[in-house]
């Protein structure tokens, strides 16, 4: 060996040594198994929240991000192994095959808790779609404050079943959606397990066609029937009443009418969709309404839905009957559709029907 | 011993060799491709070999086995990702590398799979031209061809970075 060769060698040492190898868990059977490349660059992450119960309870930020159009929205960068591992012989060793028996292939319906399985190969185990799997895994990602590019993430099952046999069933009251554990390149590792349960149905974390809510400023007025104050005295928390409509008032008036309008979607963010304007009689807002045909999506993502806004002169929402109050004559308003797009493939468009506002 | 304890055993072996062999191969395997991550990937999948052909045959030197076993997959991977169109891996300018040897990094990542691996495998571990031939498939002209260019190219890096 000559001197180049040692100092070749010398500091191919010194590189070799600053390689990350993160740290493996101790399980009690060796997790190898094949694994896929975890790419899935191109992947940007905006913000957003929406209301996802987790293993804490705890409402969490969530992001979202721009889906690929339909010829690309699977995870790029997806291989196989070149080790088969469905038509092997019998001349597999024991240690293989009992190895071999948690993968994703041989198990797709429920793997061990605590065996790591690589992304995305081992979103099917857990009857994840690629889309939804990539999105969990950018949530994850998000969360651990680590890019795509720098971590290694492996899908695990249910926490609370780590060390039990296949098939642990956890008592919860909520649903359990996958682990994900981020491994930076440093070696630190976390887990971000998913949970889903009453009013998780908007977001992609819990639904391959998260639910796009409508809402309008009367769906948020609710009565309250008539009884006792605090101090006993009758009828003190009585709803306050709506205020009549006077007859030339309701004469003048001009309600908002649309059959169906077609809202192409182009961009990920905020729109503010104009519907026209209306007349209410002394300013009383009586009905709205606004219908999305298909309320359950996969090719746009609306985790805060879609609001039906109703204007006043001063331009700011009127609320709801009670609070907009009694105007002398007629009042005009201002209608439109506010809501804002985390992801969308192209060519989605949403149907609004039946708006009315009156 | 009855066959569950025979598994049971085996399994624990093999167990032992993963722990034992991983971290160094997958530092080997860094160098060859560029990426610390891919090359946990391929640790991984050399692992799994290794427990399908376990035990290995009598004799049989695990390290020189395992460093095959990575260094082929590691070639393969990039030659199955170029015939199927699939995203290439990417090589980038990882931080550990970049806060360790940056000169070296950059001049190995200008260097193909198989030159980094035949670099790698008779600079560092110190198998001889022979053996790397054989490890690789390849004649030994081949591989004496491969590690020529190699470190000429290198050596106008080292020799820069160390005055």
């Amino acid at each position: 060996m000559d001197d180049f060769d040692r100092r070749l060698r010398d500091r191919l040492a010194t590189l070799a040594r600053a390689v990350p190898v993160a740290i493996q868990p101790a399980p009690s059977t060796p997790t190898i198994r094949p694994v896929l490349r975890p790419r899935w660059s191109g992947v940007s992450l905006l913000a957003a929240t929406t209301s996802v119960i987790l293993v804490v309870g705890i409402a969490i930020a969530v992001t979202g991000h721009v889906w690929q159009t339909p010829s690309a929205s699977g995870p790029p960068g997806v291989a196989t192994s070149p080790v088969s591992t469905a038509a092997e012989g019998p001349s597999r060793s024991p240690a293989a095959t009992a190895i071999l028996s948690a993968s994703p292939s041989a198990t797709p319906t429920r793997p061990p808790a605590d065996v790591a399985l690589p992304y995305p190969a081992g979103c099917a185990a857990y009857r994840l779609s690629p889309r939804r799997c990539a999105y969990i895994v950018d949530w994850a990602l998000g969360q651990a404050g680590i890019d795509a590019g720098h971590a290694t993430v492996r899908l695990l099952g249910d926490p609370a079943c780590d060390g039990e046999p296949a098939g642990c069933v956890a008592v919860r009251t909520t649903t359990f959606v996958v682990r994900v554990r981020v491994i930076a390149t440093s070696g630190s590792a976390s887990d971000h397990p998913v949970f889903c349960g009453l009013g998780s149905e908007t977001s992609m974390l819990c639904s391959d066609t998260p639910l796009i809510r409508v809402s309008t400023p009367i769906s948020s007025y609710h009565d309250v029937p008539c009884g006792p104050g605090p101090g006993g005295e009758p009828g003190s928390r009585c709803a306050t009443p709506v205020p009549t409509i006077a007859p030339p008032a309701a004469a003048d008036a001009d309600p908002l009418e649309v059959a169906a309008t077609t809202i192409p979607i182009d961009h990920v963010g905020p729109y503010s969709v104009d519907m026209g304007d209306a007349l209410l009689p002394n300013g009383i807002l009586s009905q709205t309404t606004a219908t999305l045909t298909d309320d359950r999506r996969s090719d746009v993502l609306i985790p805060q839905g879609i609001h039906l806004e109703v204007l006043g002169p001063d331009g700011k929402p009127l609320e709801n009957a009670y609070a907009q109050g009694w105007r002398p004559g007629i009042e005009r308003v201002d209608v439109r559709l506010d809501f804002t797009v985390e992801a969308f493939d192209a060519g989605a468009t949403l149907e609004i029907t039946d708006i009315v506002v009156r | 011993m009855d066959a569950e304890a025979a598994r049971v055993e085996v399994t624990r072996d093999l167990a032992a060799v993963a722990a034992e062999h991983r971290p160094w191969l997958i530092r080997r395997l860094a160098l060859v491709v560029g990426d610390a991550t891919e090359a946990e990937d391929l640790a991984q999948q050399t692992l799994l070999r290794a427990a399908e052909h376990w035990p290995l045959p009598d004799g049989s030197d695990v390290r020189a086995w395992l460093a095959v076993v990575g260094v082929r997959l590691a070639i393969d991977e990039r030659r199955r990702r170029k015939r199927w169109g699939l995203l290439p891996i990417r090589e980038t300018d990882q931080e550990w590398a970049m806060t360790t040897d940056p000169d070296l990094w950059r001049a190995l990542a200008q260097l193909d799979r198989r030159t980094r691996a035949a670099l790698v495998l008779t600079v560092l571990d110190g198998y001889t031209q022979d053996e790397v031939a054989e490890m690789m498939s390849v004649p030994r002209g081949t591989v004496a061809s491969w590690l020529s260019r190699g470190k000429a190219r290198l050596r106008s890096v080292l020799d820069r970075s160390e005055r």
